[in-house]
Parts: structure tokens; sequence; C-alpha cells
């Protein structure tokens, strides 16, 4: 039925929440001033998301259709408070460093956005996998910009792996230039709207070659909107 | 047709919205006594770092008083948390406000070592006080907030040391020097990268403050470099850390002018426990707690 195959691909490369779809892209662009910030959000979210997906999954048949967004809402607003809570309990270090932005995860439309196209037209297994591969391929773009700013700004990588990893990652750190001024552009959200537009535009010429070199070159890539799906 | 799918929509809401609100309520209660735990973990920790174990033989934690003070930011009440040693007063720890980060508020806690000479006057621990001298003890506080709010008027109108003299007229602070055992950053939000090297996860600067003598008679050093202090900016952000010295050279003159008030203000850490269990707190949790953070 659900092909697990077409699911990676479309949540990792062909449907990237962030670099295609453009959902999430408040949280995506305030944290990913380095590596650490931009993994532990992607993180977050992929949990978030797979629990959502499940859960409207399971509960799919059961809601009528009128009111399946503001229930879809009410699902995923518990599922964050709760795993802000657990977070606020058991990884206080974690919590304390996304601050804010573990409440912030409720307003990632990539999350509402999936629950609405996928898991509420689909079996919970397919959901979560779907959950799984649209996390990672958002937690992808958060790390390889955030490691792009930390790199550009600060000379380093991996800064405050601790944070994440606990003391045993203290000196994970990587330093790859000493710099008395950072580069400021890079660390400032400007460095993330340009980073952001670098990526697509680098996503977007690998799939002008991909179809250039499969077929004849009339062939464009495709642009998938969730919107244009419900 | 229409009431029914009215009616059916909204019970299947209202259904959801009680079983995610026991959901959420659940685990609200499930993880409350952690929560608060951790809480107390992080503060106590932090507290002992700002003030070493070595200075004080009390629970920090346990023994404090609130105050509203220009000096340490007017938004909302401080903290100020007593340090005995052998019953006697021997540092404070006050949290403060920074109330012009780069981007909005940044508190911090400084812990201080107070002047025994000043602080010897006052007339015993207040945690070990009687409920007769309560009162009495009130009295002298709020007769000490209304000094400071009449000061409070007038305060923003008139310069540093001119303030610190009308400080001075209003309690009985000497012109001695204070040390600052040492300050933290509670919670900011400067621009990650720049401005949050004032937290010591990410840069040790913070550090610098450690164990650097105070005195109201001079108070230049305590600026940043660029405005002719002894305190390093940071390279693109300069901002910050000029509100985190102001911060703490303000809350550093307010400690000096109004320590033997602190130490004799009521103690409203107590929270839920009556008086008497604060006796045996600090009686019996004091020594195990330094200990564990050693």
């Amino acid at each position: 039925m659900t092909d697990f195959r077409d699911l990676s691909l479309q949540g990792l490369w062909k449907n990237n929440p962030a670099l295609v779809q453009l959902l999430g892209l408040c949280p995506l662009l305030a944290v990913t001033a380095t590596f650490i910030n931009g993994l532990g959000l992607g993180l977050a979210t992929m949990l978030v998301l797979i629990g959502s997906n499940v859960t409207v999954s399971l509960v799919r048949n059961v809601v009528r259709n009128e009111i399946r967004i503001p229930v879809f809402v009410m699902i995923i607003a518990a599922f964050v408070t709760i795993v802000q809570l657990l977070m606020n309990a058991y990884t206080y270090d974690l919590y304390l460093a996304l601050g804010i932005f573990i409440p912030l995860i409720v307003t990632n439309c990539a999350i509402i956005g999936r629950a609405e196209a996928f898991a509420s037209k689909n079996g919970p297994l397919a959901s979560a996998y779907d959950g799984l591969m649209m996390g990672l391929g958002f937690t992808a773009v958060l790390v390889i910009l955030g490691g792009m700013r930390e790199v550009l700004g600060a000379g380093t990588l991996l800064a405050g792996a601790d944070r994440l990893f606990g003391p045993i990652a203290a000196n994970w750190t990587i330093t790859l230039f000493n710099t008395e001024n950072p580069f400021l552009l890079a660390i400032l959200p400007p460095g993330a709207f340009l980073g952001m537009g670098l990526l697509i535009a680098i996503k977007n010429s690998i799939d002008a070659k991909l179809a250039a070199k499969q077929t004849s070159p009339a062939v464009k890539a495709e642009r998938v909107r969730v919107t244009a799906e419900s | 047709m229409m009431k029914e799918s009215l009616a059916k929509n909204g019970l299947m809401l209202g259904a959801f919205a009680v079983v995610t609100t026991a959901l959420i309520a659940l685990t609200f209660f499930g993880t409350q006594d952690k929560i608060e735990q951790q809480k107390q973990q992080k503060l106590l920790s932090v507290l002992n770092e700002v003030v070493p174990s070595e200075f004080h033989d009390n629970a920090l934690y346990a023994n404090c008083t609130e105050v509203n003070a220009p000096e340490l930011g007017i938004k909302k009440n401080h903290k100020i948390y007593r340090a005995t040693l052998n019953g006697q007063p021997n540092a404070l720890v006050l949290e403060a406000t920074a109330p012009d980060g780069y981007s909005g508020d940044i508190d911090i806690v400084v812990g201080v070592k107070v002047d025994t000479q000043v602080a010897g006057n006052r007339q015993g621990n207040s945690s070990n006080d009687s409920l007769d001298g309560e009162s009495e003890r009130l009295n002298t506080t709020a007769l000490a907030l209304s000094d400071l709010a009449e000061l409070d008027s007038t305060q923003q109108r008139i310069s540093e040391q001119d303030r610190y003299a009308s400080n001075l007229s209003s309690s009985d602070a000497k012109k001695t020097s204070m040390r600052v055992l040492g300050v933290r950053v509670i919670e900011h939000k400067e621009t990650p990268g720049l401005g949050d090297k004032i937290e010591l996860a990410v840069s040790d600067w913070i550090t610098t403050f450690s164990d650097k003598s105070f005195s109201p008679d001079n108070l230049a050093p305590w600026q940043v470099k660029k405005d002719g202090g002894e305190f390093d900016q940071f390279t693109g952000a300069t901002i910050t850390p000029r509100a985190v010295v102001g911060a703490v050279r303000e809350a550093l003159l307010y400690a000096q002018a109004n320590q033997t008030m602190l130490f004799n203000a009521p103690n409203t850490c107590a929270n839920t426990n009556s008086v008497e269990t604060i006796d045996t707190i600090n009686v019996n949790e004091a020594q195990p707690h330094s200990i564990e953070e050693l």
C-alpha cells in the first residue's frame, strides 16, 4: 500500500519540509546559529512529529471531517506540552538550552501539515515512518544550516555539544580557525535567510541537473506543496 | 439535522479537550515534584557557585528576603539570600536584572562577602528570631522600605555618586570595600555566538568578577574597557557585557548601602514552612547540602 522507500525520498529530499514545503521557518531560522542548537531542535521536532502523526492516524476514523483541524491542533499542543514537561523534569539542561523553542514547536506548520496531508489518510505505521522521515529531513536542514553559520560566524563546529550529550561531549568542539572578529552576518538572522536561500538554490540546481540527465531537459523539478494536496 | 451535527461536533471537540487536558494534567502532576526538584537543584548549585560552601553553614535557599529596589531592576521583586557562618552574617547573594541587554533583560545573581564589622551590629539571625520580635522587625523593615520608596522617585534624576551618598544617609553602611565571590547569569536572550559569552557554559568571562574588591569610592574600574573600566568587552558585542557589568555594580552599591536592613528583614523563603521548620532545616540540612555540593 504505502511505499516506504518513496516515503523516505519524500521526507528527506523531494518534499523536504524545510527546503521544499518551506514550513516551520520561524524556529528554523531562529535557532540555527550553531550546529548543536539545530540538532537539538530537530530531534525535539522529530519526536513530536512522530507522536502527533501516530495519534492523528489512530483517531482519523473517529474524528468528523468538519472538526479535524481543531482536534489535530489539540493533539499536537497536548503532545508538545507533555514533551516539554518531560524534558523539564528529566533532561533539565537540554530544556534550558532549547528554551522558548520547545513550546514554539506547536507553531511549526510542518507538524499540522503532515497531520493533515498524510497521517489523516494513512495507517499508524506509515504515519510514524512519515513523521520520522519528515523529521529527519527537517533536522538535516537545521544541522547543515547551523553548521554553516557556526563555521562562517565563529570558526567552530559542535560548540556546546555538552548541552545535548552531557559532560562527555565537553571536548567535542572543533575549532577550524580563530577569529577576533566574528562574521556577524552569519550569526544574525539575516545570515539564516541567506543561508537558507543558498540551500534551496543548491537543492533546486541538483534537481535540475538530475532531471536533465534522466530524460529530456524539458522535465523540470517539481515543487510539491502540502497546501496543494489538501 | 443541522442541530444534530452541531451537537455531535461539539461533543466530540469537548471530549477531545477533556482527554488532552487530562493527559497534560496527569503529566503535570507526575512531573511536578521532579521539576521543582530540578529547579531547586539548579538554584542550589548556582547559589553554591556564587557563595562557596566555606563561606556559609546555613541552608542558603531557605533564608532569603524579597526586595523591590531600583538598583536591582524595577520590573520585579528580587530575592536576596543570606549566608551566615556560625550564626554571623557572612555573605549575600543578590538577584539582579540588567534592563539594558542587547535583547531584553539579563537576570544575574551576585554573591558578595559582606563586611562583618558593619553587619555585626545587627541583633541576630532572623531565622532564629522568635515570633515576638517579628512584628518589631517588620516595622523597621517597613520604615527602611519607605525610605527606599522615597528615594525611588528622585533617584532617576540624580547621578550615581549622589545616589550612593543619599543611600548612605538612609542607612548605616560604612565606606569599606566588599569582595565579590562570584557572578552567574541565570537567564538571558542575548545573541548566540556573540552576547551569550556571558554564560559560563560558553565562555569564562563571567568569572572575571570573582574575587574583585568593590569600593563605592572607586567606581571607575566597574565598567567595560571601552568605557574606561577593567572588564573586557566581547568583539562584536559591547552592549551585553556593559549591561552585565553595570548591573553587578548597581547590585553591589545596593548591597553595600543596605546590608544591615537586608540581614534583618524577615525570611520570605520559608514558603509553606513555618518559622519553626526553617530552624530545623537550617540545623539538619545545612551540613549535608554543603557537603553534597563539594
